[in-house]
């Protein structure tokens, strides 16, 4: 600890902020989401878009997650988290998924992160796999932003005017895009996975490459503690992989009701809709709702369809889902989903058993 | 014809009576918004008197008795009452509590963004009870107040409305008479120094710095090690004045203010104006005129 508290103060002294050394403080988390389940499905990873869904019905760690969050002084934060994965390929993956640092409390309301960051796009982008209310990704999350959701090599800048009614923000990003390796996939045989294949091909047609800037402007309004409307639209711009331009525009709009207002616990209520469109091509939305009963209990639904694209077929997606939290606080979570996706020409039905351990937390974000 | 005219008197008397409404208050300030509004149509019993403490009073049975014809008890809401689901358990048909602050959307005691002087752990996520300090949320408290006297004697209704109206009219100079004043520190000198965090929704409006010492509650007390927590804080956001707050004990912030070699300001009424002017608008100008008064440059303010 006394190696990373020096490592931190020489870091921060290059910012220049030598004075802030002083009261650093490094907040470890870990995260672990698992999933087994049934399907219908021949492989379970056909359904999947994103690459923290599960992909094996005997057992996929979706996401082992190592996180530590720096807070330094008034001004400087930081979050990093390194993610380990095992799925359909047989073999344990781990990546980078964020490690970032910011400036924050910068006059005029801005703030400054700079590193690897989950784009602010949209509603549930820059959300990571153990704080969501769901075993899988939505549909067009993962197939219009990425298996990963969009997640950049670079920075962003972020305006807040905060009143406790009525908040306005505005962010843009720009770097490069990290695209996920599909290289797990290379060992299997071809001739039992066609289907797969183009699946992927279909996946590679609408990915991105190379550079890529965001921008998202919403509206937080408050007019009480018991509810809240956040309204949000945002726009990524780069290009594919065939070196055509690739554009995915969307529009969000999340309420949240509480029973009890600011204080802990009582019923609560988590309604979000995202549509989102790759112009000139696909689009597609999803729409789900949260209700919590209790410190133990939620459920939900979700709703999500794609359009189709190339070979890829339109696909509509029915998910109601409920959590367990045994303990009444999210250190350990049971979450059991119901999917039922109509690929057009077939309909599969696939049931999640998940499981999540959650450790540490106050992530900064 | 005679006849007549008794009956009719005694029709009115009859009608008059009935058109009153009493309601019991928790609250000074709850009982000056309850006056302003309700004018001569609503009769107020005031249970807690202004220069109490709100964080330690508690009805007694003997206010209860006194309050048994009121129709609404009015409280100041966000937890500031710790008693009222106890309260709300023992009233009688026909007689409800109205919690006015509820539906004002509260600040949270943010242990990133508030500047603590100690232990924001915990009060981090807690709301902060302490709305009345805003005028914007005073004027929602009126429209709040109106409303739920029209809901209880609807014959008055626009009254109460056009009686609400006219006092967020005053409200808006009161505003635009602070913002002026404010105006006069600059915003290097905008620390808002008390005992405990009373403040926060006034610094806001007024782009202040709070630092309260003790935290929430007039109840919260200091521990051990605080007080070397408290000196860096005030050495390093460079505070000048400290201000005691009326009903609360001046021991701790004296201290403060001789250790640390800074100025001890005027009064700040936190909780409750004072007896002799038992005004929500008398209160905030109270309190706009000291701080101006002791963080305006010299020159500028007293």
């Amino acid at each position: 600890m006394g190696k990373v508290r020096r490592a931190v103060g020489v870091l921060m002294l290059g910012c220049g902020l030598g004075a802030e050394a002083e009261v650093a403080e490094i907040s470890p988390s870990v995260h672990f989401n698992g999933a087994v389940g049934c399907s219908t499905a021949e492989h379970a990873q056909d359904l999947a878009v994103g690459h923290h869904d599960p992909t094996r019905t005997d057992g996929s760690v979706q996401g082992l997650e190592l996180g530590a969050s720096l807070r330094a002084g008034t001004y400087l934060q930081g979050f990093s988290t390194y993610t380990l994965h095992y799925g359909a390929s047989e073999e344990w993956d781990g990546e980078w998924e964020e490690a970032f640092l910011k400036l924050v409390s910068l006059p005029g309301g801005v703030e400054i992160r700079g590193g690897r960051v989950l784009a602010r796009f949209g509603a549930l982008n820059a959300t990571h796999l153990h704080g969501w209310d769901t075993v899988d990704m939505p549909l067009v999350s993962g197939l219009l932003l990425g298996e990963d959701g969009l997640i950049l090599d670079g920075g962003d800048v972020t305006w807040l005017r905060k009143d406790r009614q009525l908040t306005f923000g505005a962010v843009a990003g720009y770097g490069r895009v990290l695209a996920h390796d599909h290289g797990g996939h290379e060992d299997e045989d071809a001739a039992d996975h066609d289907d797969h294949a183009d699946e992927h091909a279909d996946h590679a047609h609408l990915g991105w490459d190379g550079d890529a800037g965001y921008g998202r402007i919403f509206a937080i309004c408050r007019p009480n503690d018991f509810n809240q409307w956040t309204v949000g639209s945002s726009g990524a711009f780069g290009d594919n992989e065939a070196d055509n331009s690739r554009s995915v525009l969307g529009v969000d709009l999340t309420y949240q009701w509480r029973a009890h207002g600011l204080e802990a616990g009582g019923p609560a209520l988590r309604w979000t809709t995202e549509v989102m469109s790759a112009l000139d091509a696909a689009a597609g939305l999803y729409s789900q709702a949260i209700w919590t009963w209790n410190n133990y209990w939620d459920t939900g639904l979700r709703l999500g369809a794609m359009d189709g694209e190339g070979e890829r077929e339109p696909r509509f997606r029915a998910s109601p889902v409920a959590t367990w939290r045994p303990l009444g606080n999210p250190l350990v979570a049971m979450r059991l989903q119901y999917n039922y996706d109509d690929l057009g020409a077939e309909a599969e039905h696939t049931v999640w058993a998940q499981l999540g351990l959650s450790w540490g937390g106050g992530e900064v974000r | 014809m005679i006849k007549r005219i008794l009956v009719l008197l005694l029709l009115a008397g009859t009608l008059s009576a009935s058109e009153v409404l009493q309601v019991a208050s928790l609250n000074p300030i709850a009982t000056d918004l309850a006056r302003q509004i309700g004018g001569d149509a609503v009769v107020v019993i005031e249970l807690m008197k202004p220069g109490q403490d709100p964080h330690v009073y508690a009805p007694s049975p003997s206010d209860l008795k006194a309050a048994e014809d009121a129709v609404l008890i009015l409280a100041m809401g966000k937890g500031l009452e710790t008693y009222l689901d106890g309260l709300r358990e023992t009233l009688p048909q026909g007689q409800a509590i109205v919690e006015i602050g509820k539906m004002i959307p509260s600040l949270r005691i943010d242990a990133e963004k508030a500047l603590f002087a100690c232990c924001p752990t915990h009060s981090h996520g807690a709301a902060d009870p302490h709305w009345w300090h805003s005028v914007r949320n005073m004027k929602r408290a009126a429209k709040l107040l109106a409303d739920a006297f029209a809901k209880a004697q609807p014959a008055q209704a626009d009254a109460f409305r056009k009686r609400a109206k006219d006092y967020e009219s005053r409200l808006d100079s009161l505003d635009a008479w602070a913002k002026q004043e404010i105006g006069r520190i600059p915003l290097t000198h905008r620390h808002l120094t008390t005992a405990h965090a009373a403040f926060n929704y006034f610094c806001e409006d007024f782009r202040f710095k709070p630092v309260p010492i003790l935290g929430l509650s007039t109840l919260d007390q200091p521990r051990p090690g605080q007080m070397r927590m408290v000196m860096d804080t005030l050495r390093q956001e460079n505070v000048e004045v400290v201000f005691p707050e009326n009903g609360a004990n001046p021991g701790v912030l004296e201290t403060v203010a001789k250790e640390a070699g800074i100025r001890v300001g005027g009064v700040l009424l936190a909780g409750s104006p004072l007896p002799e002017a038992p005004t929500f608008e008398a209160m905030f100008r109270h309190n706009v005129e000291t701080l101006v008064a002791a963080l305006a440059p010299s020159g500028e303010g007293k």
